[in-house]
């Protein structure tokens, strides 16, 4: 899987949950899951929740704590697929 | 030092609120227990939630922490339960926080304090936009300062600390907002 697809499987997944739509638009790397997106934060357990069925992955706690951004998500499932 | 949560009830939790998946992530089996046992699971997970919300921001001011998702490293435990008014402790990293809460059929407000008795002000609005106001005119009164000479800048780790002109101060506060409610909680500070 692509860098490409893997950040667009993240956009898809965040969507249903973001209340700043403009910042959609420019999605990338730095793209902040709360500061750009304005998920609120009792959401973002439901965005690792699908990124795990999407991708069949376990994403631990570690990890977890680290996803800010989108490139972050992105890092995190490349390592899982890797392993 | 202080932080504060809000949360709308009108605002419905997340489907997935009832599997392990879910709760695994956010809470620890003590807190999984006190919440699934009590008499209405859905509020308590959010009581536990705002917790965890309030003391991440105090514990982030104090230490001037870079941001992190780490709900797990919160544990929260209600200590004392009147009506509708709930203290509790959360502990973090062998720090331990207070806690006041008081829910209503509309909302649930939580602040979390390091300092058991501390002078706090905390007040809730039906508005966002004029947030920011109130806490001007707030600190306007407590530091007996005008208005206009106060100002907001965001340190590195994007925590807002409010200045003033005349004093030499940095007041930490906490705002917080949700669907229809916006809240701040400050602590009055010696300059």
């Amino acid at each position: 899987m692509t860098d490409k697809t893997i950040l667009e499987k993240i956009k898809a997944i965040v969507t249903p949950y973001v209340q700043r739509k403009e910042g959609l638009e420019d999605f990338s790397d730095s793209t902040d899951f709360i500061s750009d997106l304005k998920i609120n934060s009792a959401n973002l357990v439901d965005v690792i929740l699908d990124v795990e069925d999407e991708f069949n992955i376990e994403i631990d706690n570690t990890s977890m704590e680290g996803m800010l951004t989108a490139g972050d998500a992105k890092r995190i499932i490349l390592t899982k697929l890797e392993n | 030092m202080i932080g504060n949560d809000i949360i709308d009830l009108e605002i419905p939790i997340s489907p997935n609120w009832k599997s392990p998946r879910y709760l695994n992530k956010l809470f620890s089996s003590a807190e999984q227990t006190a919440i699934l046992d009590s008499e209405k699971p859905e509020i308590s997970l959010q009581l536990f939630w705002s917790l965890k919300e309030a003391t991440y921001k105090a514990h982030q001011r104090q230490f001037d922490l870079p941001r992190k998702y780490n709900p797990l490293s919160f544990q929260c435990e209600i200590i004392s339960e009147e009506k509708n008014k709930f203290q509790g402790i959360v502990r973090t990293n062998n720090q331990s926080y207070f806690t006041f809460s008081r829910i209503t059929r509309a909302n649930i407000h939580s602040t979390a304090t390091l300092e058991k008795n501390i002078n706090t002000s905390i007040k809730i609005f039906q508005d966002e936009d004029i947030l920011k106001d109130k806490l001007f005119t707030e600190y306007s009164l407590l530091l007996k300062e005008q208005k206009s000479n106060l100002w907001i800048q965001k340190n590195k780790q994007n925590i807002p600390q409010l200045f003033s002109r005349n004093l030499n101060t940095s007041q930490v506060f906490s705002l917080s907002h949700h669907g229809r409610f916006s809240a701040f909680a400050i602590a009055l500070m010696n300059s």
